[in-house]
């Protein structure tokens, strides 16, 4: 995507407060900013402002649920699905979407669109049609209020009942493909609030978290763990050394794939368990993640084609 | 004669030549639900969901020029094109020694 200097600008601002290293939140400024936005639509202000600690606070969620029920859902979900993902603010903002039904409570949850007229607008010799008009220059001052506020240490808000309830941004770690990560200290996390912890984009409790950074999970734990996700996880930060310590391991057979990557089926012995565990382990061909999937096969084509129950397939893509 | 099929993470799209009797059509765009947030959606086409899995099957997509919508399945926009025809929706399980699972990802 190109764009001017003055819009990269504004993304870079907006990178600024998403990836920021320590709390910041200056009350009053922020609520002033917010309360402006009010003003500028020549709308009351809300009669009282309350903070909360995090977007899970239940004066908040209670807020959202009688607030929510006048907002159009179909609208979120459409700026949703028209995000990319091109910088690390889009990260925080999308996980708002499926976090306590908040997406449209974010004040950066139509920053995408103020990218787009913040462009439009002052990149006048690269973008054809009408001038700006009003309507144009009172979305962008509207939009500059909202981020703002968000430099000021605001990410959310809303008004139920003649009541402005706030909620500070949170601080958050992402690794390089913008997705929440860390492996020394939760990846979202409000001052005095919520902690949540995430390895490649996937949200662990504290507890496997801790364990899985530590590599402290023996790998007859990790193969026993139900979600795929989780197990790739936990799997990738395995130290390897330990498949030697699964009784009875062999491997049983090994193929290329359609799309050229490694298959092989895995078995070895557990505790408790009288037949070998036979894993068919894969690659995916979009992302290049290893996978172990439970299966009774000992040859990889016929593991692959008997996980979704065929016996006889011709891939003619896959992804 | 092998049937042919696509796959889409752990769903996969089996050709088949014509759709079951009594469907109702769908009115998400939503095919799966990823339990990490990460949905697989459609454009194009018709999606029949079934109220719950019947064997592997979840349902059926006819499919209009389509493209497949996950972030982590496709091209770097994160979407596939499927071939227009009919086709059966399968989700992948995996054996365990308590019996089969639906993977969970």
């Amino acid at each position: 995507m190109e764009y001017s200097q003055q819009t990269a600008d504004l993304i870079d601002r907006m990178c600024r407060y998403v990836e920021r290293e320590d709390f910041k939140l200056d009350e009053k400024v922020a609520k002033e900013k917010i309360l402006q936005t009010y003003d500028l639509f020549n709308l009351p202000r809300p009669k009282k402002v309350v903070w909360c600690k995090d977007i899970f606070d239940k004066k908040y969620v209670t807020a959202l649920d009688s607030a929510g029920s006048a907002w159009s859902a179909g609208s979120a979900g459409s700026a949703w699905s028209a995000r990319s993902a091109w910088s690390a603010w889009s990260a925080l903002s999308a996980w708002s979407a499926g976090s306590a039904g908040s997406a449209w409570s974010a004040l950066d949850y139509d920053f995408d669109w103020f990218v787009i007229e913040h462009e439009y607008c002052a990149n006048r010799k690269d973008n054809l049609g009408d001038e700006p008009n009003e309507n144009d220059k009172k979305y962008l001052a509207y939009s500059e209020l909202l981020l703002e506020a968000l430099e000021a240490g605001l990410g959310y808000r809303v008004e139920s009942e003649d009541t402005l309830y706030l909620v500070p941004t949170p601080v958050i770690r992402i690794d390089e493909q913008n997705r929440f990560h860390s492996t020394k200290e939760p990846a979202i996390r409000w001052k005095g609030g919520a902690e949540q912890y995430y390895l490649r984009g996937v949200r662990f409790d504290q507890d496997w978290w801790q364990k899985i950074v530590n590599d402290e999970l023996d790998p007859e734990t990790i193969f026993a763990i139900d979600n795929l996700e989780h197990r790739r996880i936990a799997y990738e930060y395995m130290d390897k050394t330990k498949m030697k310590q699964l009784k009875d391991f062999k491997v049983l057979d090994e193929q290329v794939d359609e799309k050229g990557n490694q298959m092989k089926i895995v078995s070895f012995t557990v505790k408790g368990v009288d037949e070998s565990l036979k894993y068919y382990n894969c690659f995916c061909p979009s992302t290049g993640r290893e996978y172990f999937v439970g299966t009774d096969k000992d040859k990889c084509i016929e593991a692959k084609a008997a996980s979704f129950g065929l016996s006889d397939v011709g891939w003619v893509n896959e992804w | 004669m092998k049937t042919k099929a696509l796959r889409h993470g752990e769903i996969a799209f089996v050709a088949i030549k014509k759709l079951p009797d009594n469907l109702t059509k769908a009115t998400t765009n939503i095919i799966v639900t990823g339990s990490h947030g990460n949905n697989h959606t459609f454009s194009g086409g018709s999606l029949y969901l079934l109220p719950k899995l019947e064997g592997y099957i979840m349902g059926y997509l006819v499919a209009e020029n389509t493209t497949l919508y996950h972030p982590e399945h496709g091209d770097e926009k994160g979407e596939a094109k499927l071939p227009d025809g009919v086709y059966e929706i399968r989700k992948q399980q995996e054996f365990t020694p308590e019996g089969l699972v639906p993977v969970i990802d």
